[in-house]
């Protein structure tokens, strides 16, 4: 909770949901998204449109940018003491998971009501997808953390990462080459291809908790 | 509430802790000496479970398992910071609710007036001094009312006004007939309050619980003796203050250092002290005190 109150509280929320209001707005204008908007089964709104391709592109890059060090800043400055002695090292992953989930509920809501607002629709199905793309990316961001536990690694690794990860993810879905292919699976952007939307939420649900499994894992191993 | 058998903590090439039994009971004010990097945090690290032991056991409050007792125990880590964007407040309500208990903001600011902070309640904890907060840190280790409290290096660092009011917050806590662990560098600020102590140096208890009330640290029986060549006048405050945390009536004159100390166990760490200090030695020899007088 206190991770969403001190994000929530700064400037951050408003910017991150200008931000992707902004970016959304103007994709959905783009006249290719017109022409395969009927194409598109999931996305027949131009906004939600723009919502999932500004995520898909910039999502990674926003959630590190805000949370890279929501483990490492707290091992380096021994805080996370003060957690370990009153809780199980499992709650605390769950409990900073929670807290940055809860403010992107909040961005991610946000944004859907001022398109509703325009569009007057309100795609329900398509903010649970884009919610899920996000829990992914917040599950890497507390394995990145816990794995680099400073805050100049985890900034650096967490930075690099997300900006590879989305181009690699995207590679490997569109190659058919074999070296790189595999990696389609481990990455939420081949499942987004997939028609039914449950699978979708299903395996993201699933890589979100590999990962939060294996920050508990790593957190379990280490002396802060 | 506290045993420990064989607690063991070892990196890559030390040995941080070796082979540590302590028993700790039931109304204990217990204060675990020694100096900078004789092993007391990572013994006080490994019985909160903020690391493991490397080999060894530990039984809290008749429980094998920390889960059981983090509602029982109550924290003060040693910390380089707090979050310092919150209020002292705010800070004491947030780490409370993590333990589960949660009391109305009246309470907190009972107890912020408890450890001299009531005038702060609402400043962010960012502009405290380090004094203040380890008074904060007192303050939400003691929140939920646990009846064994763990307080590393409580007096490490802050000013006079300060190691005031936490003597006070343990002499209360005493009181209530509550157990107390706590870790300290020297005896001076313990040895008022503390009924148990016992001193660690290089990883290992060198003597054996004692309780000041009845048996001093000047009951200590070896007068070792340092034959040294010149000591630096850059070094000689820290070898000083090394001393007088491992022994008692230190004499230290140009070529030659003696002083009380409780077991022959303790002459190594000495010599290495005076090694690490780069003065040299020329003879060192370690007698009975009752023997010489």
């Amino acid at each position: 909770m206190n991770e969403f109150k001190q994000l929530f509280k700064s400037t951050k929320s408003i910017l991150t949901i200008v931000i992707i209001f902004i970016l959304s707005t103007f994709v959905s204008s783009l006249p290719f998204i017109a022409a395969y908007q009927g194409k598109w089964e999931q996305a027949k709104d131009p906004y939600s449109i723009g919502n999932e391709l500004v995520m898909s592109l910039f999502g990674f890059f926003l959630i590190f940018l805000l949370s890279h060090d929501i483990l490492s800043r707290e091992i380096h400055l021994k805080t996370i003491r003060f957690l370990v002695s009153k809780t199980t090292r499992l709650n605390i992953v769950i409990g900073k998971y929670l807290g940055l989930m809860l403010f992107w509920l909040s961005c991610i809501m946000t944004t859907y009501i001022l398109n509703m607002v325009i569009s007057h629709r309100f795609l329900f199905s398509d903010a649970l997808k884009i919610l899920t793309f996000i829990s992914v990316g917040i599950s890497c961001a507390l394995f990145l953390s816990m794995l680099f536990p400073t805050p100049q690694k985890s900034m650096f690794v967490g930075m690099l990462f997300s900006f590879l990860f989305p181009i690699m993810s995207m590679m490997s879905v569109l190659s058919s080459e074999r070296l790189i292919h595999w990696f389609q699976y481990v990455t939420p952007y081949y499942y987004a291809r997939w028609s039914e939307p449950l699978t979708y939420v299903l395996m993201n649900a699933a890589l979100t908790v590999v990962l939060l499994v294996g920050t508990a894992l790593l957190f379990q191993r280490r002396d802060v | 509430m506290l045993h420990t058998k064989g607690l063991t903590k070892k990196y890559r090439t030390k040995v941080a802790i070796d082979h540590i039994d302590l028993d700790i009971h039931q109304g204990d004010i217990f204060g675990l000496i020694g100096p900078k990097g004789a092993g007391k945090t990572t013994f006080f690290n490994i019985i909160t479970g903020i690391s493991r032991p490397t080999s060894g056991t530990f039984i809290m409050m008749n429980m094998t398992s920390l889960k059981k007792v983090r509602h029982h125990i109550g924290v003060l880590p040693e910390y380089s910071d707090l979050y310092e964007g919150l209020t002292a407040i705010e800070h004491i309500a947030y780490l409370s609710k993590i333990t589960g208990t949660r009391q109305k903001t009246s309470y907190y600011e009972e107890l912020l007036e408890f450890v001299g902070l009531h005038r702060y309640h609402q400043e962010k904890v960012g502009a405290f001094t380090p004094g203040m907060k380890k008074r904060l840190g007192m303050a939400q280790a003691i929140a939920h009312q646990p009846d064994f409290i763990l307080l590393d290096e409580p007096f490490a660092d802050i000013d006079a006004d300060s190691i005031l009011h936490i003597q006070r917050v343990i002499e209360s806590l005493k009181f209530e007939g509550k157990t107390v662990f706590l870790t300290a560098d020297e005896s001076r600020f313990t040895q008022p309050i503390c009924t148990k102590t016992a001193f660690i140096s290089e990883g290992k208890i060198v003597s054996s619980s004692t309780h000041p009330q009845e048996k001093t640290i000047t009951s200590s029986t070896i007068r070792a003796t340092f034959k040294h060549a010149w000591i630096d006048d850059e070094v000689k405050p820290v070898l000083t203050q090394y001393l007088q945390s491992v022994g008692t009536d230190l004499v230290i004159r140009d070529d030659e250092t003696s002083l009380l100390i409780r077991s022959e166990a303790q002459v190594p760490a000495i010599i290495r002290a005076f090694v690490k200090c780069k003065v040299d030695l020329y003879r060192v020899t370690a007698q009975d005190a009752m023997m010489s007088t």
